[in-house]
């Protein structure tokens, strides 16, 4: 019975792995030794039907073929999408853009845009002497959008604050105060 | 596998599709056998060589293209030890070939052998498998091993001894100088 040293040196020779001095001096064993020389037909046997079962685990050439086909059709999708990308880049960047722009649109239209009437003073003065400003904010309350109108005076102080259910009622109470307001400032 | 002329088809397109056509079918079975080595019945050797054909198309400005066997060799390898990792389960088609192996033609005592080799390889760990597979399937020397599987020399040559002396302890009572106890 050869030691597990001698085998794996024996391995390696049947690998071809060992340098030609060492499998010279293997090989002079061999002919010293009859029991090694047993060992290695062995370890040649078994490497044998490892062969055999390694030769089975091959596939056929129609495998070879649908990978082909497999990697073709890969190649087919891989080249459309480096076109498309090529040809759309433009398009896709602008539609990115858009949506992008929609969306922050939509984040930031919740709390509503702000519109600002501001009124004349009388005669010499550039500065408004009130403002009109309205936009949409959530009730409190009930957390639905409302429609807020405040009034501020010259100095920027809020003097009216008033909030309406529906867009039409803050519109006839901005031209309503409007109209009062510019009756007192008209001369 | 080499390729003719110096230049690298990376560079054309159109050289490389025909450069994987070939690695396909000249290649393909062959690489079919060393996946199904190392993934035995636990997913499709066929898949994996196909990922692997893609890894490489994806990849493939990376690559030096003048020999491209032991790069595909090299992905094989590490498509079947990755695909181990993520699913170990039978596939359909690998339970399939492995039925369709035994064909009436081959002897039954020998048919008989190689499905208790199989057997036994099945239940080697996965590294050593890879690198018995690469030694004594591939041929590959011990440096290209190492390479292949991103390890050392010395590393290579246990897993490949390891392997060995395990695949004997399993078929110690059955294989007796390649021929079944009777």
């Amino acid at each position: 019975m050869a030691s597990e040293q001698d085998i794996e040196i024996m391995e390696m020779y049947l690998d071809h792995a060992l340098d030609p001095a060492d499998a010279d001096r293997l090989r002079q064993r061999f002919a010293a030794e009859p029991t090694l020389a047993g060992e290695l037909l062995v370890l040649e046997q078994q490497r044998l039907v490892r062969q055999l079962a390694w030769q089975s685990m091959e596939a056929t050439d129609d495998v070879g073929q649908r990978l082909a086909a497999g990697i073709a059709k890969q190649a087919q999708h891989h080249a459309w999408y480096q076109s498309f990308l090529a040809n759309n880049l433009q398009r896709i960047a602008v539609s990115a853009a858009c949506l992008g722009m929609f969306f922050v649109g939509w984040e930031y239209g919740h709390t509503g845009i702000t519109n600002r009437i501001a009124l004349p003073g009388g005669g010499q003065s550039a500065r408004p002497v009130s403002l009109i400003t309205s936009q949409q904010v959530a009730d409190p309350a009930t957390n639905t959008p409302v429609f807020e109108v405040s009034i501020s005076d010259a100095s920027g102080k809020v003097v009216r604050t008033e909030r309406f259910n529906n867009l039409n009622d803050a519109r006839q109470f901005i031209e309503q105060t409007r109209r009062q307001l510019l009756q007192q400032t008209e001369p | 596998m080499k390729l003719s002329g110096n230049d690298n088809p990376a560079d054309s397109g159109e050289d490389l599709d025909k450069v994987f056509d070939r690695l396909a079918r000249e290649l393909g079975p062959r690489m079919v056998g060393i996946a199904r080595a190392i993934v035995c019945r636990r997913c499709s050797p066929e898949d994996v060589v196909q990922q692997a054909l893609m890894n490489l198309y994806q990849h493939r400005e990376r690559y030096d293209w003048s020999d491209p066997t032991p790069l595909l060799r090299r992905a094989v390898v590490n498509e079947a030890l990755r695909q181990l990792r993520r699913k170990p389960m039978l596939s359909i088609d690998s339970v399939a070939e492995i039925q369709k192996d035994n064909s009436p033609a081959t002897p039954v005592l020998q048919a008989e052998m190689v499905e208790q080799v199989k057997k036994a390889i099945d239940r080697l760990p996965d590294h050593f498998k890879a690198a018995l597979v690469l030694c004594e399937y591939e041929r590959m020397s011990y440096p290209e091993i190492a390479q292949t599987l991103g390890i050392t020399i010395q590393q290579t040559k246990t897993w490949i001894f390891r392997g060995r002396r395990q695949l004997e302890k399993m078929l110690g009572g059955y294989v007796e100088c390649g021929k079944p106890v009777q």
